[in-house]
């Protein structure tokens, strides 16, 4: 639970692209961090569970698949900036509601608990009815 | 009259984090509106407000100076963290930590910020390590005094003892006023009880809290009349405040580089809820204290969810709180 959770998702959120399907996401965390600190992703499209392989992540102008991240310690993910979630062969009709659920699990590296000294795991979640619209190119 | 003190006022732009998240508010209108208060001391928080962190180009560097000049403000200190665990599987060495700190040293000094703000589990012997590097960047090294720690307690005493054993005129603290928390932030507990809390049980912990029950007892205590989850947070909510006596400061006023001035809640009639400043500052005058006090407002996160956040208000209200107080 962060302090900005509600806003990871906002109206204009979701887009119907060729291949499948875009979520525009912010963090929820009050400063930016490496790729490298995020932990999990989870999504739920209308129920269906979107597994994270699946996923590729863009920003700052590049896309990277999940299991990339984990070692991505200098490219940041800057506060002001939306990220993009690619999703791959899920079909989504245009100008449908559909109900999102988006768990994102934030690695924070300077705050260490437990015996064996683990970053703390925030993690936010948050479900929203969205409008499905077209991506313009 | 009071007389007018030494102690100058600035505002952690932290303070603004809800509006400039949500794109309200840019860089330069935080700047803008701390200025506008008459708190001229800015500091900043790098991996927030500066985009490419840890890069600075000369075109950031050209408007952030810019805009001193225009807002007639100063640049007074750089929030580092110590990202510990930002590689998969693996610490910081203390090499790399090192490195980590002369790279904060190095961003500070060219943003002209002459202190940083040193996260409070960077350990004694890092500091000792850096001190020759704060020298050389001309930045002084302050190790933040956050609740539930205070100025006093073990972990502070060794940071003391290395500030001693150096005599490194770089390191020293940056105290935060939340260790003067006398009553839990009522923000916080009207949250929980929005979340289903129950009221009797967080009037018990409000008024224990108040009266300096240990929070083990209070724990304790709620654990006997509860087990709902919601209820046992607002009891451990009392681990992470406290309220020790200001006067501590006095035995180390000459290493408090810089203040927190941490505020949850201010009123209308520009009192905080929770925390005397009028009983700090004055300890602060006593003491000599000529540093900044740089409001810090943490709120936001326990209203966004019933109202629109004004933290512009909030700071207002703070700095017409000091400027009272301080016989401006």
């Amino acid at each position: 639970m962060g302090p900005l959770d509600k806003f990871m998702l906002s109206d204009h959120s979701l887009l119907v692209t060729d291949s499948g399907c875009d979520l525009i996401i912010r963090s929820h965390w009050y400063r930016s961090l490496p790729l490298s600190c995020i932990g999990n992703i989870g999504l739920k499209i209308n129920e269906k569970n979107i597994p994270s392989e699946n996923i590729s992540f863009e920003v700052n102008g590049k896309i990277f698949s999940f299991n990339e991240l984990g070692n991505l310690y200098q490219e940041w993910w800057f506060i002001l900036d939306s990220a993009i979630l690619h999703i791959e062969n899920n079909f989504l009709e245009e100008g449908k509601e559909y109900k999102v659920e988006l768990e994102l699990g934030l690695l924070i590296p300077y705050v260490l608990v437990g015996p064996d000294g683990q970053p703390m795991l925030s993690s936010s979640k948050l479900s929203k009815n969205l409008l499905s619209r077209r991506k313009k190119n | 009259m009071r007389e007018k003190s030494s102690i100058k006022r600035g505002v952690s732009l932290y303070s603004f984090q809800e509006e400039y998240f949500l794109r309200k508010m840019s860089l330069e209108d935080c700047i803008a509106k701390a200025a506008s208060f008459g708190a001229k001391g800015i500091e900043i928080i790098g991996e927030q407000m500066v985009p490419g962190f840890p890069k600075l180009t000369d075109a950031f560097l050209e408007q952030w100076f810019g805009w001193m000049k225009k807002y007639d403000a100063v640049p007074v200190c750089h929030d580092m963290f110590l990202d510990f665990k930002k590689f998969k599987g693996k610490i910081l060495s203390k090499e790399e930590q090192l490195q980590s700190i002369i790279r904060d040293l190095q961003f500070a000094n060219k943003l002209g910020c002459k202190v940083i703000r040193v996260i409070v589990s960077t350990s004694p012997e890092l500091m000792e390590l850096a001190a020759p590097y704060a020298e050389k960047y001309d930045v002084k090294m302050g190790i933040e005094v956050h609740s539930p720690w205070h100025i006093d307690n073990a972990w502070m005493k060794k940071h003391y003892e290395t500030m001693e054993k150096t005599k490194s005129p770089y390191l020293g603290f940056i105290p935060d006023m939340g260790t003067y928390t006398k009553r839990l932030p009522r923000v916080l507990i009207e949250n929980l009880l929005r979340k289903g809390a129950d009221e009797k049980i967080a009037t018990y912990v409000t008024e224990a809290y108040e009266k300096g029950v240990l929070s083990e007892y209070i724990v304790g205590e709620v654990r006997s009349m509860t087990s709902k989850p919601i209820d046992l947070m607002v009891a451990e909510q009392t681990r992470f405040y406290s309220y020790t006596n200001p006067r501590q400061l006095l035995p180390y006023m000459d290493r408090i580089f810089h203040i927190h001035a941490k505020f949850y809640e201010m009123l209308e009639d520009e009192t905080e809820y929770s925390i005397p400043y009028e009983e700090v500052i004055e300890v602060l005058k006593l003491g000599g204290y000529n540093g900044y006090l740089s409001s810090e407002y943490e709120g936001n996160r326990h209203i966004q969810d019933v109202y629109e956040v004004d933290s512009v208000e909030q700071v207002r209200r703070q700095q017409a709180m000091f400027k009272k107080l301080l016989g401006e």
